[in-house]
């Protein structure tokens, strides 16, 4: 070693040297006991050794350094005495009485005597337990910006690139030593410019940027659409002094988002028609609904739906909606027949998806056209989907088309499938509500007939009575003709109140309007009860003198024979009936009070329902019809009809009606 | 008086026709009853009465359209009509004056008496 020196060092100098290095230093004997340790070493150790006792080592275990225990007999120190041969930088781990470990790099030399015999070794031991943390560190960090998915990307101030990891090759294309040292613009398209000077500004003031979403330029020069995340980059002082970027390809995300969008997209339509078809009950309706939510749903540039119309040549299809195309489109063609390709569809055979028809084995085998007729919409993408019917028939077919190939997917066909399974259900619910609307319509004309066929025999009938009661007749046989006279008569008001139904249900109940006391009509109304019912009294609570209104007087008339007759009919053991009768604010309003049976609750919405009849009075007759004219008449008037009871305790009915409405308004 | 006053009536129910000439012929009338619309149109188109009682529903045709095709009849507009029915629509599809009128069935029979000897006491004799 001629470069250091080699001249006697003083033995005091020597001493201080050895007791207070910073570094472990220690010696053995040539049977490798310890003879000699300094403080740092006893530090290292976390033990203060025995001289004479601990052999080879101060330490309290050792370690290989992959971990594995390390018998003290294999110890660095115990090899170089072993050997004689120094085993300088060799690395090993220990482990302190309180199982701090430490990572150590070991110089044991052997010394020798002047005789050249073994005289014993000594040892440095130098603690590298930090940095084998940060190297570790270090490895554990470049293997994670190595191994990630993401572009991992630094550059400094300037906008140069200082690093490029996997990442950043895989989704940019370009290798590490193409970038390093080239402007970040080279993957910034044009356009997008700018964005580097904002991100560089941010940067500059130490901001970060998060998740910002971009585009940027591959090597091949495809877009990449990526999600950024920019950090400055500080140097030991806190200086920044660069950024690193880590850029996510957000492509399968974007597509990924896209797909979420269109299927939320679907979902909403899908529901709007569930909920929109489940209301409807016009047939034409429900299927343009159908029809544009499908063309909608599927992309495609126009589709229809065909009714299955079987006629004497075999099927043929009667378009019924049409959407995305007007209906001039389709006009001057014939309609599509029996021919191989739309056949399947008014079989009910299944969905037909097809993603060029012009290629298809099918298509163009049926003169004249031999394919789609001249001026047709183009068609390449085809899709026929057969609504069928619950009961099973094939009520016809959705069709759809597309100029561009292969539009249709397999989703679309799995949707358009259960839009028309729901549009099969509401169109027989429709076909069902018709039937019944067609029935009460036959109802209504049966009673209207009836109640005509009846009224001749009335006449008759009535006629030949009054004649018979103008001749000679004795008192008691002219009561029994009185009593029968009055008796066609009230045949006379039945038939009337069934035909005041039908009238009402066809919208045919006319008002004729006129200037009357309703007082007066009243009072002789009053009269003809006196005469009939015996058993009550209708008391006038309110005597004040005329209530002139314009009103439909008949109608009127009606309605009050109807309220006192309930009064009269539902107090069976009472005796009277309480009428209060008074104009004010323009309105004439009218009460009927009895001391009756009265009405429950429950039943008070619906008395005035047409044939509606409190169940437990089926002892007491009538049709159900009085108090539901009684409304509709109040109502055409422009007035309000009201019930206040409670069961057991008599029932007061209350109309009120504008004095002064006009006929038609 | 009445007397020498001519009826024609129209009215395919027999029960109905024999009472209501029953009626007229009490009262005074000269009665001729037609059960069919042709008929009466055949009798009209020779000699004219002085009042029309018609009945609407006819099995051969309908009243108030031989009513409505008398009206623009120069030759039977003069003659007054009294249309009977019990569909009460009727009466909405005609417009009453004093020589068209409208009766309900089932009419009392002085109601009816009563509208008889008005319009019959117009025509022209």
């Amino acid at each position: 070693m001629p470069d250091i020196s080699t001249a006697p060092i003083d033995q005091v100098f020597l001493d201080e040297l050895v007791h207070f290095s910073p570094f472990a230093i220690y010696t053995c004997d040539r049977d490798g006991y310890l003879t000699w340790f300094n403080q740092a070493a006893v530090d290292l150790w976390g033990r203060t050794p025995v001289i004479g006792k601990d052999m080879w080592s101060g330490s309290w275990k050792t370690y290989y350094p992959d971990g594995r225990l390390m018998n003290q007999d294999d110890c660095p120190m115990a090899l170089t005495l072993k050997s004689g041969k120094s085993h300088e930088r060799s690395e090993i781990k220990i482990e302190q009485p309180n199982h701090q470990f430490k990572d150590l790099l070991v110089f044991p030399r052997p010394v020798f005597s002047n005789s050249g015999k073994l005289a014993g070794a000594i040892n440095t031991l130098i603690d590298i337990t930090e940095q084998k943390k940060a190297e570790k560190r270090q490895s554990t960090l470049s293997a994670i910006v190595e191994s990630s998915d993401d572009a991992i990307v630094s550059k400094n101030l300037d906008g140069i690139i200082t690093s490029w990891n996997n990442g950043a090759r895989r989704i940019f294309g370009y290798t590490e030593e193409e970038v390093i040292g080239k402007h970040i613009t080279i993957i910034i398209p044009p356009h997008l410019r700018s964005e580097e000077d904002m991100i560089i500004r941010n940067i500059k003031a130490g901001k970060k940027i998060d998740h910002f979403r971009t585009i940027r330029i591959a090597k091949d020069g495809s877009e990449r659409h990526i999600s950024i995340t920019v950090s400055p980059v500080k140097d030991g002082k806190g200086n920044i002094v660069g950024a690193s970027k880590i850029a996510r390809d957000v492509h399968e995300q974007l597509l990924r988002e896209n797909e979420i969008r269109l299927a939320n997209q679907r979902l909403e339509i899908m529901n709007s028609i569930g909920t929109g078809l489940l209301g409807k009950v016009d047939e034409h309706a429900i299927l343009q609904k159908v029809t544009d939510a499908t063309t909608k749903i599927t992309g495609a540039a126009f589709g229809a739906f065909f009714y299955n119309m079987v006629s004497d040549n075999g099927e043929s299809f009667m378009l019924y909606t049409l959407s995305g195309a007007p209906k001039e489109a389709f006009e001057r063609m014939g309609m599509p027949r029996n021919t191989e390709i739309f056949h399947p569809t008014f079989a009910g055979e299944g969905v037909i998806r097809v993603d060029d028809i012009t290629k298809d084995p099918r298509y163009g085998k049926n003169p004249p056209h031999n394919g789609m007729p001249h001026g047709h919409l183009p068609v390449v993408s085809y899709m026929a989907v057969p609504v069928v019917t619950p009961g099973g028939s094939v009520l016809g077919g959705l069709f759809f088309g597309h100029p561009d190939a292969g539009v249709f997917k397999a989703e679309h066909q799995n949707m358009v499938v259960s839009i028309a399974a729901q549009a099969s259900v509401a169109l027989d619910n429709s076909r069902l509500f018709q039937e019944v609307k067609a029935l009460s319509i036959k109802k209504d004309e049966f009673i209207a007939l009836a109640g005509h066929e009846m009224k001749t025999p009335l006449t008759i009938l009535k006629g030949y009575l009054q004649l018979l009661e103008k001749g000679e007749v004795d008192p008691l046989k002219r009561m029994f003709l009185d009593k029968s006279v009055h008796q066609t008569n009230r045949l006379n008001t039945l038939i009337e109140e069934l035909l005041d139904i039908s009238r009402v249900e066809a919208g045919k109940l006319s008002l004729q309007y006129e200037y009357f006391d309703f007082r007066k009509m009243a009072y002789d109304i009053m009269e003809t009860f006196r005469y009939t019912n015996e058993t009550h009294e209708i008391i006038v609570v309110n005597t004040k003198k005329d209530l002139f209104i314009n009103a439909d007087m008949q109608r009127m008339e009606q309605v009050m024979n109807n309220l006192l007759g309930n009064a009269i009919k539902y107090s069976p053991k009472a005796n009277k009936v309480y009428l209060d009768m008074d104009i004010q604010n323009e309105m004439l309003t009218v009460k009927v009070k009895d001391e009756g049976i009265g009405i429950g609750k429950q039943d008070q919405d619906k008395i005035f329902t047409r044939f509606f009849r409190v169940s437990e009075n089926k002892n007491i007759s009538g049709l159900g019809l009085g108090l539901y004219l009684s409304k509709e008449i109040i109502e055409r008037h422009g007035g309000t009809i009201s019930v206040t009871s409670s069961k057991g305790e008599g029932a007061e009915f209350c109309f009120s009606i504008p004095i002064n409405k006009q006929q038609g308004n | 008086m009445e007397m020498n006053k001519k009826i024609y009536l129209v009215e395919d129910t027999a029960d109905l026709r024999t009472l209501v000439e029953f009626l007229l012929t009490r009262m005074g009338f000269n009665v001729e009853s037609f059960a069919t619309a042709g008929d009466y149109l055949k009798r009209i188109a020779i000699t004219l009465p002085d009042l029309v009682i018609l009945d609407i529903m006819l099995p051969d045709g309908n009243g108030i359209e031989i009513c409505n095709h008398q009206k623009a009849d120069p030759a039977t507009s003069q003659v007054p009509v009294l249309l009977m029915s019990a569909n009460i629509y009727s009466k909405e599809e005609i417009q009453e004056r004093a020589d068209v009128q409208f009766i309900s069935k089932p009419f009392d029979i002085d109601d009816f008496a009563n509208k008889v000897k008005g319009m019959a006491g117009m025509a022209p004799a």
